[in-house]
């Protein structure tokens, strides 16, 4: 069964804490790091998705980027490193405004965390100003697996109806 | 003596000598061009995609798009009729629908000095007409009727919709051909469609390049690895491109997945990957569902529209412009109104190959943006298009530029070049 909890304010600071931490090294993954290890911030049978959110808003199904399970993530991992072609880049994200939605804990002992982040990524090709690739905020949801929050889901809804000719990398 | 560079200015427009088989680049960067492809092309005798009925089911709704650079509204008005108007207040000029799509519309009001629309696109009212207390007011013989919103005609074939702002033009049918309604009636044989969704991405190249990567199919073999590691598209795979019968402008690419074999036909091409495997087999798992053997077929409908049939995804590609060296593509993902959640889903899967974060469709964004970094400053040279020869015939291969000259070939006649 699971029952949703009222958190105590420090355990509130301290899970919103937790999510800050763990999007800081989500960032540092995707900005400086190795792509292969973005997978790791996922649970096994995740969903991860990127939509505008007019198709949000107006109940339409169809996402930019949509993988599910870690077997989805490791396809776009191997599409973006061997079978799309590309000029460099480099991303900077900038993840902000941790809110907590919800708290729910099961029988199991496991935590539900739905929670959601402003995220801004900015795109830097070489020979040109940086500019921003996409803006929005992530909508998630977070289980706890060996202590350590990990991804169930992860929608990142971008705000513009209008995207740069090309997201390489996840964001 | 010539320079070896020439400007936009020095450039007079002059097509190479050689026909079909040369692009000058000034088509891709010249103002001039730009402005009369306006004209002629988008505002010319030409039929554009406007949306789908699906989008607009009741009276009332309402959604905004463009016709070149033009922005419009296409709408249901109360006698179930599909209107295009532009959105462009008959007055003083206001873009005065501010949302992008709506419902429940009886009218649209201008907030400037708020002159009313019928759902035709009909002036209903213009405050102050009469003046104020004997002052001011329209001229008395200010003519209301002659004052409405500037119209469309409109053509609907299947439940897409078309227009055109001339309104001499013949029917849509007549427009692209019974060859192409044939292919369009492949996808479109009137079976209700729902829509799945929209992708929307800017690429700063001009447009027309879009129209060529799609009629090039020859690049699907070498350029996209992803295609060719998993056996979607293969130059060795049976194929046909076929252009309609009179300007060339509209086309179909047609193939047909074959198996997976490394020989010869492979050999050309250097990141060939052969035993590529997806960890999600899931994400593409295609499933036959229209009569016939191909399982892509691109058909290009000019000036702005390309079908996409990949496997199951099913979208319109909607070219809307912006300027000389810069277009959107607009992507509308559909399905039919009564098909399973699973075909839905494979939909959706499939999804994941186009758009601008799509394993194929990545791969033509960047190269279309490169293109454009190429030629942008080199306005006096030409492509050169002469993979399967230098005619403009149909063929029932893919190793072949055929239908790029094709589209030339009638672009210069549209355009008087
Ligand atoms: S500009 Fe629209 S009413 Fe005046
Ligand atoms: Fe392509």
């Amino acid at each position: 069964m699971t029952t949703t909890t009222k958190l105590r304010a420090e355990d509130l600071a301290a899970l919103r804490a937790e999510i800050d931490e763990f999007n800081t090294a989500y960032a540092d993954c995707l900005d400086d790091g190795d792509l292969n290890d973005w997978i790791g911030f996922f649970t096994p049978d995740c969903i991860y998705k990127v939509l505008p959110r007019e198709n949000l808003e107006q109940n339409l199904p169809l996402a930019v980027i949509y993988a599910e399970g870690h077997g989805g993530l490791t396809d776009r991992v191997v599409g973006v490193t061997k079978t799309t072609v590309y000029r460099k880049r480099y991303l900077r994200h900038f993840i902000t405004n941790t809110r907590i939605r919800s708290v729910a804990h099961d029988a199991t002992g496991g935590d539900t965390v739905r929670a959601e982040a402003n995220y801004q990524v900015l795109e830097t090709l070489p020979g040109e100003y940086t500019k921003i690739l996409n803006a929005g905020r992530y909508m998630d949801i977070f289980t706890r697996q060996g202590g350590a929050l990990k991804l169930k889901e992860r929608l990142c809804v971008y705000d513009s109806e209008m995207v740069p000719a090309t997201i390489v990398y996840p964001l | 003596m010539a320079t070896a560079v020439q400007t936009d200015n020095l450039l007079n427009l002059k097509w190479p000598k050689e026909g079909p088989s040369r692009v000058p680049y000034w088509v891709y960067s010249s103002p001039e061009i730009y402005k009369r492809e306006q004209e002629m092309v988008f505002g010319g005798a030409s039929y554009n995609y406007i949306g789908l009925e699906c989008e607009i089911p009741k009276p009332g709704d309402f959604r905004q798009t463009k016709v070149g650079d033009k922005p419009v509204i296409f709408m249901r008005d109360e006698d179930g009729q599909v209107q295009v108007v532009v959105n462009r207040c008959a007055h003083r000029g206001v873009q005065f629908c501010y949302d992008m799509h709506g419902s429940g519309k009886t009218e649209f009001i201008c907030p400037y000095h708020q002159w009313t629309y019928n759902l035709k696109g009909e002036t209903t009212a213009v405050p102050f007409r009469r003046g104020l207390q004997k002052q001011g007011g329209m001229p008395g013989d200010f003519d209301m009727k002659a004052n409405g919103l500037q119209k469309l005609k409109v053509a609907t074939r299947h439940g897409v919709i078309f227009a055109s702002f001339d309104h001499s033009m013949p029917s849509f049918e007549e427009y692209i051909g019974p060859k192409m309604v044939g292919w369009f009636d492949r996808v479109f044989s009137g079976r209700p469609l729902k829509v799945l969704g929209y992708q929307r991405q800017r690429i700063r190249c001009n447009w027309k390049l879009v129209f060529e990567n799609i009629k090039d199919p020859y690049h699907a073999s070498l350029l996209h690895v992803f295609l060719v590691s998993f056996s979607l598209f293969r130059a060795d795979n049976p194929s046909k491109v076929q252009m309609d019968e009179k300007l060339g402008l509209h086309s179909v690419l047609v193939s047909q997945r074959g198996e997976k074999k490394a020989d010869d036909t492979t050999a050309d091409i250097r990141q060939n990957q052969a035993s590529f495997t997806l960890a999600n087999p899931l994400m593409l798992q295609p499933e036959k569902e229209f009569p016939g053997e191909a399982t892509v077929v691109m058909q290009t409908i000019w000036p702005n529209l390309m079908v996409q049939q990949q496997s199951n995804t099913l979208a319109m590609r909607q070219i809307h412009l912006v300027g000389p060296e810069e277009f959107e593509l607009h992507w509308t993902y559909f399905g039919f109104a009564d098909e399973s959640e699973e075909m839905t889903q494979k939909r959706l899967r499939q999804a994941n190959l186009m758009g601008p974060a799509g394993y194929v469709s990545a791969d033509d964004s960047e190269v279309m943006e490169a293109i454009q970094a190429g030629i942008s400053k080199y306005a006096a040279s030409d492509a050169v298009v002469e993979m399967g020869g230098r005619g403009v015939e149909d063929t029932d291969h893919m190793v072949t530029e055929t239908a790029i000259r094709a589209f030339y070939d009638g672009y210069r006649k549209v355009m008087g070049l």
